[in-house]
């Protein structure tokens, strides 16, 4: 399996007016595609910030992360999330002002592809994750908050980057959701060939992973693998 | 993005409603600032019109404004003056009917003839009051025709009528004369003149001077230079033409030989002073020249109160949607564009309220210039204080922003 994502040695520090506060600390890990991985750990033990690095959204203090081989420091990490990456949160993160079709047409919107296509293509999307067509026209705020997660991930496909990077994605939900979810984050990674990086500290969720990392103040180590 | 931006556009009604409200608000307001402005600057533009500053050529004193000996040099002057309008002269001949004995010119000599260029020139009489059978008297009066209007008391004294011929004999006021002891010449010879209409005696009704027979001004020159005299108008009367230019007009009659009066000076006849009656229009200008300096030194604050409720309004709006650009920059939306389509958002929003204000305007007082400038400075201001606002909120933490909406 070819390495997509491959940290070496990150560290990030958290450099405030008054403090500095080491959030990660040599952490070195590869993700593939085709496999579904945890990673595992208290609050404020640096999971989250470790996401965030491989979202992209930041860039290590040292060391280095490596996407398709490249440093994310030289790569467009805007790029990066359109076409490479998605990330679900356990808060939904739906656009508030789009109806659940219109917000897994978004991300094909930006890439410019034709208008027909881009919804006969969401139509699928909210199809594979199970989401009935009556609700496809409603606002995000008038769906229960499984059916919210599940927007959430048809909108991830739908950018067609197949990086699906989720933090606490069940945090929100009730015990049936939550299976749903699972099952479904499983599914993409085994069926659709994603690599599908999970932070959570919910033990289904680890239990279902392929791969689990345990992260214990800013330090990643192997937990199953 | 522009998807995006229609949807935002059609589903934030409240708050785009009250961002349109805030733009009709402040186009109301400015136009109420500009226009004040520009209807200041209306009034004093027509100033010149409604308080006109009246000029008089009078002796050096001051105390004489008609019965003068004014030169051809000054006339000639204020008439090829750019400075000058609606000017008004006149010149008294003493005549008597046919022609008679120089000796008897005192059994004779009981005609006052007036060379006018204007019915206004001989004292407080008006175009209604003449009373022509053809043509027009301001035509008459400003051509060198050897016709006249006679008063219709002495027409009817002296069995004229309308069409006849008269003959007269003319004296002139010697401008050598002393003060007070003002003596006559004849002209030598005689002149003929049509009658071609009436003028109602206007004696004793006004102060009018006393007026028998009207002939045009320039033919009145003309008989003077034929027989080798010297022209002297008796009263000039002038409108300043540009009177928010009184520098130059001053310097203009400077130029032409016009003297200020002087309270001291001697008692003359010799008409060489000029008195402006400029007092009013002053006063009036000045002020209204002060109101519109100081509503114009409110301009730059004015800018910076719609640049601060641009700021502020947007600052709102952006702070109630950090988590919508946080959003758009999850899904890859670059942080310059996601900020402009915010920025283009509210400017598109302005916009619509510019027009809606525009359209209330103009049902009220449209001034295109006024909207213009309106517009322009709302659009501006509000734009850099929206931009500024936009800014700011795009430097926000996108983990951060995601984080706490957790």
């Amino acid at each position: 399996m070819v390495k997509i994502i491959e940290a070496k040695n990150v560290g990030y520090i958290y450099q405030s007016k008054y403090q500095k506060t080491k959030a990660l600390t040599e952490v070195s890990c590869s993700f593939e595609q085709g496999r579904v991985y945890a990673i595992t750990g208290k609050s404020g033990s640096g999971k989250s910030t470790f996401l965030s690095l491989l979202a992209g959204l930041d860039v290590p203090t040292e060391g280095n992360l490596y996407i398709d081989g490249k440093d994310i420091r030289e790569i467009d990490r805007d790029a990066y999330r359109m076409n490479r990456a998605s990330v679900i949160y356990q808060a939904f993160h739906l656009f508030p002002l789009l109806t659940v079709l219109e917000n897994v047409m978004f991300p094909m919107q930006l890439q410019h592809i034709s208008k027909k296509e881009v919804k006969n293509r969401a139509q699928e999307f909210l199809a594979k994750v199970g989401l009935p067509d009556n609700l496809y026209g409603k606002m995000p705020n008038m769906i229960s908050g499984g059916e919210q997660q599940r927007v959430a991930i048809a909108r991830a496909m739908s950018s067609g980057g197949q990086i699906l990077l989720a933090d606490e994605p069940t945090g929100n939900l009730d015990s049936q959701n939550e299976s749903v979810i699972v099952e479904l984050l499983c599914k993409l990674a085994h069926e659709e060939n994603y690599a599908v990086i999970v932070v959570t500290h919910n033990e289904k969720v680890a239990e279902a992973a392929d791969v689990v990392y345990g992260m214990l103040d800013g330090a990643l180590e192997v937990v199953r693998g | 993005m522009i998807h995006y931006l229609s949807y935002s556009l059609k589903r934030r009604k409240i708050a785009n409603l009250i961002t349109i409200g805030i733009s009709v608000m402040l186009v109301l307001l400015l136009n109420l600032y500009f226009g004040s402005i520009s209807s200041y600057q209306r009034q004093l533009t027509d100033l010149a019109q409604n308080v006109p500053i009246y000029c008089q050529i009078t002796n050096l004193n001051g105390s004489l404004g008609n019965g003068l000996f004014i030169s051809e040099q000054i006339l000639d002057g204020l008439q090829q003056s750019d400075q000058v309008k609606d000017l008004s002269y006149m010149t008294v001949i003493m005549a008597g009917e046919g022609d008679f004995k120089e000796a008897e010119y005192s059994k004779y000599l009981n005609l006052y003839v007036v060379g006018a260029n204007k019915v206004e020139a001989v004292g407080e009489l008006s175009n209604d009051m003449i009373h022509m059978t053809t043509g027009n008297v301001d035509e008459l009066l400003t051509s060198d025709r050897m016709e006249c209007i006679v008063n219709e008391n002495i027409l009817k004294k002296r069995g004229w009528e309308i069409g006849d011929q008269i003959t007269l004999k003319c004296y002139y006021y010697d401008p050598a004369s002393e003060f007070s002891k003002i003596e006559i010449h004849s002209m030598g010879g005689t002149v003929e003149v049509t009658i071609v209409g009436t003028m109602e005696d206007i004696v004793g009704k006004t102060n009018a001077i006393a007026t028998d027979v009207i002939i045009p001004a320039k033919t009145a020159r003309n008989y003077f230079e034929q027989c080798g005299l010297k022209f002297f108008a008796d009263t000039i009367t002038f409108h300043v033409k540009d009177p928010l230019n009184l520098n130059a007009f001053k310097a203009d009659m400077q130029e032409i030989g016009l003297m200020e009066t002087s309270a001291e000076a001697m008692d003359s006849y010799t008409g060489y002073a000029l008195t402006v009656r400029d007092a009013s229009f002053i006063a009036s200008a000045t002020d209204l020249r002060h109101t519109i300096e100081l509503m114009q030194s409110f301009f730059p604050a004015v800018c910076i109160l719609v640049l601060l409720i641009g700021y502020v309004v947007s600052y709102l709006s952006g702070n109630s949607r950090k988590d919508e650009f946080a959003l758009l920059r999850l899904q890859g939306v670059k942080k310059l564009k996601g900020s402009m389509l915010f920025l283009l958002e509210q400017i598109i929003l302005v916009l619509i309220g510019n027009l809606i204000g525009d359209a209330v305007i103009a049902v009220i007082s449209p001034s295109l210039t006024t909207m213009a400038v309106v517009n322009g400075v709302l659009l501006a201001a509000y734009a850099i204080g929206a931009a500024a606002a936009y800014g700011r909120m795009s430097r926000g933490s996108v983990v951060y922003l995601l984080s706490t909406q957790q």
